[in-house]
């Protein structure tokens, strides 16, 4: 009971809203820390990108903890000492990070990734914890889905259509010029728009598209990546090409999910 | 109270206070084997989740710093009653050097094998027992000098290891990494590093001068022992509220949990002399204790009686039963493990008594060594 005396926390934890699990400071102005969950970091302003609890095990993919800590100002004059622990499914400590910030350090936001690549997780229930100087301040959990593995037929449950086009008309927001034949010319672009007729055909998984505009020599004039993640109900994706300087031919553009090539619409370009 | 009293009243609070220390040995333990915090707690880097992890975890701080200093008290103890028994200097610590030997063996047989069940044969490893065998062979050697020289020496090791700390090494050679932590770091081939420990068997023998010899009464013991306790935490408390020299961790406020878990795996000067101070706080209030409810206390002379037996014993039942069979092993709380220490008290008291009962009619050499 003595040491329970020396804890910095009360026992009873409190869930906020974005279901951060956090062991309020007993001492009014303490440390407290709030955390979420994105699939990457802007690499410009730090700012998150697939904010979400549930992600897909995917080859080269990442999840990142980033910890909010507030009244940190109020301690700034001091060493803080921080443990950012992963938890796996089996209760397990797969990754731990320290973070010590010295005296004067304005810091407000520390994180930690982990990758979650299929050789290295597992599906399954994980945790990220918070220590402040040895004591747990905070916890969330978050869930791995198993790696998505396409095959044909899976596909076509996803029933994605592609419609190209010229351009979308600003009053209607109809689009224009719907076709596969389009004509070369100053600032001119192609779009393309895919419909994904059962986008939740794959529950909560991570849909990571890579389109692809291949040329008449049969190589990638342009390719994107587009990731839609669960908490986004979005059914549609988006991509263009500028054609004023491109060469008359026949193009395709491709629709490939994780790698497997899902849908695919030919087109020509012809000369003004 | 008659001096035959006094007598009977040391060799008591000494073994209660290492049965107790045994106890929390076992508490510690049975965590280890019950309790699913350790599917992530590194010790060597401890995290946790609330006040009653940290405590099962912390009471097991006191255990190898109350060994080392029973055991550093008892070797002075055992040194003086054979020289008056009229053995000679060098046949005496022979016998010492022998026991410690005996220790160090245990450890790369017995103890090793002993967590994992017994499955896997593993003698290159050191541990508490092979640590307390070393301290005890070096301190064979030099218990005859005065108890201020040995506080002088103890002091010495304890103000030079954190800089011993700063020796660099690398953990790819195995003979460096084989020295460097039998003697004064830790790591996986040893958490009890012999330099560090060896001050606190020391300092338990010079504790023995006075608890055993010097001060004559009760109210002598518990006085001394506690200025001597309330000293090691003041000085203790100077050294981690600097900073500095003394400490490895950093902490958030005084009395925090933090202040209190510096580094364990090497100790560093602070948790030395704080743990340094529980002992002796510890065995004074056992002193009281036993003047006031001896009743209270017996229970722990069982396995102070037998100490080397219990640990052997115990760990031995936990290591197959737990660990190889699996019952149960890392899937409870705070709760199962101190069940489970109800359980394995059960068990091993009786067996204790009745392997003091053989050790003190045995004459053979193994059994008298255990």
């Amino acid at each position: 009971m003595i040491l329970a005396g020396c804890s910095s926390r009360v026992e009873t934890p409190v869930v906020t809203a974005g279901s951060t699990i956090i062991y309020p400071a007993k001492k009014a102005g303490d440390i407290s820390a709030n955390i979420t969950f994105c699939r990457k970091l802007n690499k410009v302003d730090g700012g998150q990108i697939g904010a979400g609890t549930v992600f897909s095990i995917m080859e080269n993919a990442k999840v990142y903890a980033v910890v909010d800590l507030e009244n940190h100002f109020n301690l700034i004059d001091r060493d803080l000492m921080f443990h950012l622990d992963w938890i796996g499914p089996n209760g397990r400590s797969f990754y731990r990070k320290q973070i010590n910030l010295s005296p004067g350090d304005t810091a407000t936001v520390i994180n930690s990734s982990v990758s979650i690549s299929p050789e290295k997780r597992q599906a399954g229930e994980y945790s990220f914890r918070v220590y402040y100087f040895r004591e747990l301040i905070a916890e969330k959990k978050f869930e791995l889905l198993p790696e998505l593995i396409i095959t044909p037929s899976m596909a076509e449950e996803l029933a994605p259509h592609i419609t190209l086009y010229r351009k979308t008309s600003k009053k209607t927001g109809k689009l224009i010029g719907e076709g596969t034949i389009f004509t070369i010319k100053k600032k001119r672009r192609v779009r393309a728009l895919i419909n994904l007729g059962n986008r939740f055909a794959f529950n909560n998984s991570d849909l990571i598209f890579h389109l692809d505009w291949i040329g008449p020599d049969g190589k990638s004039v342009y390719r994107k990546q587009i990731g839609l993640y669960p908490d986004d109900s979005t059914s549609t994706i988006k991509s263009s090409i500028s054609i004023d300087k491109k060469l008359p031919g026949k193009y395709s553009f491709q629709l490939f999910l994780s790698g497997q090539l899902i849908a695919e619409k030919e087109f020509e370009l012809q000369d003004h | 109270m008659s001096n035959t009293l006094a007598v009977k009243q040391r060799f008591e609070f000494i073994d209660q206070f290492r049965g107790f220390i045994g106890i929390l040995m076992l508490v510690g333990h049975c965590s280890y084997y019950f309790n699913s915090i350790w599917l992530h707690l590194d010790p060597f880097d401890p995290l946790f989740p609330n006040w009653a992890q940290f405590a099962l975890r912390y009471v097991g701080y006191l255990c190898a710093p109350g060994f080392l200093m029973m055991n550093g008290a008892m070797v002075w103890w055992s040194y003086h009653r054979r020289v008056k028994k009229g053995a000679s200097d060098w046949s005496t610590r022979w016998h010492l050097i022998q026991r410690g030997l005996f220790l160090v063996f245990v450890q790369m047989t017995w103890v090793n094998s002993s967590w994992g069940g017994f499955k896997v044969f593993n003698p290159w490893h050191f541990g508490i027992i092979a640590s307390i065998g070393f301290s005890m062979i070096l301190l064979a050697l030099i218990i005859k000098m005065r108890w201020q020289f040995r506080l002088l020496i103890a002091l010495a090791i304890l103000v030079i290891h954190p800089f011993l700390l700063q020796i660099p090494y690398n953990t790819d050679d195995t003979w460096a990494t084989v020295f460097m932590q039998t003697f004064i770091d830790s790591g996986k081939f040893n958490k009890y590093p012999v330099l560090p420990w060896f001050a606190l068997a020391i300092l338990g023998s010079v504790m023995a001068n006075g608890w055993l010899q010097a001060w004559k009464t009760d109210k002598q013991r518990i006085l001394m022992g506690s200025a001597i306790a309330a000293l090691a935490f003041l000085l203790a408390i100077a050294l981690r509220m600097g900073r500095g020299f003394g400490t490895l961790n950093h902490f958030s406020d005084f009395a925090s949990w933090s202040f209190f878990l510096d580094q364990k795996y090497p100790p560093s000067l602070f948790m030395n002399l704080w743990f340094f101070g529980m002992v002796v706080l510890g065995v004074t209030t056992f002193i009281v204790i036993g003047r006031a409810a001896p009743k209270l206390l017996k229970v722990f002379s069982i396995p102070g009686k037998v100490p080397l037996f219990f640990y052997a014993a115990h760990l031995a039942i936990l290591g197959i039963f737990v660990k190889r069979i699996g019952l149960f092993y890392r899937e409870g709380g705070v709760m199962e493990s101190l069940i489970g220490v109800l359980a394995m008290l059960v068990i091993m008291l009786p067996l204790c008594k009745w392997f003091f009962g053989v050790k003190r009619r045995s004459k053979n050499y193994f059994i008298q060594m255990i």
